[in-house]
């Protein structure tokens, strides 16, 4: 149970504050509402190009890093399909530079050129690192486009292609910023030993001269339902096969949410699981395999990712996979099994409130979604999910025509 | 009207209050502590043995007996072992470095007593089933073939093997020896090191009613071996400098480094110091330059570590692959200022309190807490360390930060490795 208390200020900015008098830590997390999935198709990897920027120095602040170090504090930042997301943990006492460094950014940045040339220099040396130069680096840049046709979800964080970083210039780069990083479109969250009044007037004197801006109202197209099962097949320079599989799930705020997740937790969560029972250690099909989530808020991603055993065919491994997807759209779990997941999910929530900085994410992304206290009926959604819930779940996610495969090959 | 510009005043940061932690002595000798706080009724159990790598007589014994610790006894297959820990929500997590392993078990309160000792049974009673080595004997070298691929993993390798050479802190793995182990040496080295063989328990959070008497049933009858007497390795100074090329790889990964001393040394504390300003945190020297400024990588950074028996100091990188000679001109640049130039007092102080920043967040709740104890004990310390830590960063001296450069970060004392297209 996260206590917490919200006020908003004139200019649109939501404000949470959550009290827990038994750290000495102070986190600041502050949450734009602008992700990959606001790009231009011809400018992917802005979004998160972008977050770097951020640290090019602001209007009246040359060097962020610098005062948040002095303070004794620690920062980052991260850039998903949804949101980009910013916090600094730092010691109670030097909480207001968190203000001052975070309102001066919204204010305005510097945008030196200098800066633009260096970060896109870093974003495609993170790019090489991460997609590129890596075995099985490109799987998300190709599976992406094959689940989406229209959603903007069919592209990474990180861009469709280098090019799309190498091309931005700075006018793209200023219209970004004072389309998304206003007021009006984020959340802040402080969460330690802080008072509520502390926080308001902090809040008040250095966010509150800050005018909103015209943010326009996000209007995404919606991926149609997938009516035709669809494959890609890749050859690389790997040392083992892999299989991925990608259904269309509910979004993040559906009812259906919850069953979806224990799904995946009755697959593969921990040696008890499914897929590792049957796939890794009965028909030693795969070396590894896992079913997961992939928790972006619109409409997401089931996954299926498996290393393939040396000497088995991908169509034997992916038979071992439709095989437990038909025993889950056909044989209810059992009760015993089901306490089992939702023991795992409730008590992997608990542990996920123990620190501060944790809590502070929590509670904005609850928030976005529309209520804070969101992070406080978790538990309770977990509960409501019954045996006929994840059949159900099971029939309408995974069906054949809903799938989208990637079968990378090793040369 | 406000004035943003303004720079304002950094409170000076204090050490933070740790809790104290009680000890407590099984019936067996063995020792334990407790690291009491928070608010949730969740708590970590942790099992420290003298496991590494270090104390095994081939390679990836240490490593796959860790690995399979929870995998069935006698009575229990590994299905059971993990049904019945998952089904209480419990996680385990099964550590292992060249010096210790360490096996922890976080739970929520209310099903301590039920997992507790289904935990410690699996632990001191493996039977390491052969299917089940067979499994995790696969999926340990497809991924060592993967790592095999990227730049960044040889480059570890060859300079850690570069370093300690045949010492266990300088092997790494090859494929021919996923060939040569068998069941029987995990049960061998099971026998050696784990059973009747834990070093020390911790446990931390808010404490389960009636929790030593749960132990002392569980552990307090481990008939207890001595711990082995630790040795202190002198390896010699490397001037090695290795390129390997890579075909097709976009980046090179660079490590350049050189073997240093365990924590107990005078000289520790302030080189390690001297690995922060030079490449410990993001405005680091060798951040500013080669990432801020060049653009050159995603990410450079120098660090100090200790080892039991040993330690080094080294900087690792990838770099865009056309740069590499660049990126290895203004580290050797950046190492020479150190050698020839004072630290500022402003960027002494500014490293202070990022340190201190650092310290306090490691302090944050009973969990975090409890992870630094156990380093400092692995380390023959306690929480009196702060006290001189506090007094070191107290007395910060250029000079002699300076002249310590000048003895240990020559350039011709480092040895240099770099893995992937050197450019041209």
């Amino acid at each position: 149970m996260i206590n917490f208390e919200k006020f908003e200020l004139e200019n649109g900015l939501k404000v949470i504050v959550h009290q827990d008098k038994s750290t000495p830590i102070v986190a600041f997390n502050l949450l734009y509402d602008v992700g990959a999935r606001d790009e231009n198709p011809h400018r992917t990897g802005f979004a998160h190009l972008f977050e770097h920027l951020m640290f090019g120095g602001s209007v009246n602040i040359s060097d962020y890093d610098e005062v948040v170090e002095k303070a004794g504090g620690q920062n980052n930042a991260f850039t998903s399909n949804d949101i980009t997301n910013y916090y600094i943990t730092l010691p109670k006492e030097n909480l207001e530079h968190a203000f001052r460094l975070e309102s001066d950014r919204m204010l305005s940045l510097a945008f030196t050129p200098k800066s633009l040339e260096v970060q896109r220099q870093v974003v495609i040396e993170e790019f090489k690192q991460n997609y590129l130069n890596q075995p099985y680096g490109d799987i998300h840049l190709l599976l992406r486009p094959l689940a989406y046709q229209k959603h903007p979800y069919q592209w990474p964080t990180i861009g469709k292609e280098v090019s799309h970083i190498v091309e931005a210039t700075m006018e793209e780069v200023k219209d970004f910023f004072y389309t998304h990083y206003a007021p009006n479109n984020a959340i802040l969250v402080v969460a330690g030993d802080v008072a509520l009044n502390q926080v308001k007037a902090l809040s008040q004197k250095w966010f509150g001269p800050i005018s909103s801006r015209d943010t326009p109202k996000r209007s995404l197209p919606k991926e149609p339902r997938q009516e035709k099962a669809r494959t890609l097949k890749v050859e690389r320079e790997v040392p083992v096969d892999v299989i991925y599989k990608a259904f269309h799930m509910c979004a993040r705020t559906h009812p259906d949410f919850y069953a979806t997740d224990l799904i995946s937790d009755i697959l593969s969560r921990g040696n008890s699981s499914r897929l590792y029972n049957s796939l890794v250690k009965e028909h030693k099909l795969f070396s590894d395999v896992d079913a997961f989530i992939g928790g972006e808020l619109d409409e997401g991603l089931f996954y299926f990712a498996g290393k393939l055993t040396p000497g088995v065919s991908m169509k034997d491994a992916e038979a071992g996979i439709d095989a437990e997807i038909e025993k889950l759209s056909s044989v209810l779990v059992g009760e015993k099994e089901l306490r089992k997941v939702k023991n795992k999910a409730i008590s992997a929530h608990k542990f996920s409130e123990l620190n501060v900085l944790n809590k502070a994410i929590n509670l904005a992304t609850s928030e976005l979604m529309g209520d804070a206290e969101l992070v406080n009926q978790q538990i309770e959604r977990y509960e409501e999910v019954t045996s006929d819930k994840i059949k159900a779940v099971a029939q309408s996610v995974f069906r054949k025509a809903n799938s989208n495969t990637l079968y990378y090959h090793a040369k | 009207m406000l004035d943003r510009k303004k720079e304002m005043h950094f409170q000076e940061i204090n050490m933070p209050d740790f809790i104290t932690p009680k000890t407590f002595q099984l019936s067996n000798g063995l020792q334990g502590f407790t690291v009491e706080g928070g608010d949730q009724d969740l708590c970590r159990l942790d099992l420290v043995f003298e496991a590494g790598s270090k104390v095994q007589n081939k390679a990836l014994q240490a490593s796959l007996c860790n690995a399979l610790l929870l995998e069935g006894t006698v009575q229990k297959k590994g299905e059971e072992i993990h049904e019945s820990l998952d089904f209480y929500g419990a996680y385990t997590q099964l550590d292992v470095n060249a010096d210790r392993a360490v096996v922890s078990l976080f739970t929520l309160n209310k099903y301590f007593d039920e997992v507790l000792p289904i935990f410690v049974d699996a632990i001191k009673n493996p039977i390491f089933p052969e299917d089940e080595f067979q499994v995790a004997l696969a999926q340990k070298k497809q991924s060592f073939r993967i790592n095999s691929e990227k730049v960044e993993f040889i480059a570890r390798n060859t300079f850690f093997n570069c370093l300690f050479e045949s010492h266990p802190y300088g092997v790494s793995v090859s494929l021919e020896d996923f060939e040569s182990i068998s069941r029987q040496d995990l049960i061998d080295f099971h026998t050696a090191n784990y059973k009747n063989a834990v070093l020390k328990i911790y446990i931390a959070g808010t404490m389960p009613t009636g929790v030593i008497a749960m132990l002392e049933e569980c552990l307090g009858a481990w008939e207890l071996r001595k711990p082995k007497a630790v040795e202190t390795l002198s390896a010699p100074i490397k001037k090695e400098k290795i390129h390997l090329s890579r075909e097709g790889a976009m980046q090179s990964a660079i490590r350049i480094g050189r073997v240093c001393f365990t924590s107990h040394h005078q000289d520790y504390q302030p080189l390690k110091f001297l690995s922060v300003v030079l490449g410990g945190y993001f405005g680091s020297r060798l951040m500013s330059n080669i990432r801020e400024d060049k653009g050159l990588t995603y990410g450079i950074g120098a660090m100090c570590v200790q080892q039991e028996e040993s330690g080094y100091f080294s900087i690792s990188t990838e770099v865009k692959g056309e740069s590499t000679a660049l990126a290895l001109q203004e580290i050797y640049k950046e190492l020479k200022r150190l050698r020839e130039e004072l630290i500022p007092k402003e960027e002494l102080s500014l490293v202070k309190n990022y340190i201190m920043g650092q310290i306090l967040k490691s302090a944050d709740g009973p969990f975090a807490q409890v992870s630094l104890l156990k380093n400092m004990h692995i380390q023959g310390m306690d929480y009196a360390f702060y006290d001189d830590y506090q007094n070191f960063l107290d007395h910060l001296d250029a000079e002699n930060l300076r002249a310590l450069a000048h003895q240990y970060l020559k350039e011709d004392d480092l040895c240099e490795i770099v893995v992937g297209n050197p450019g041209t």
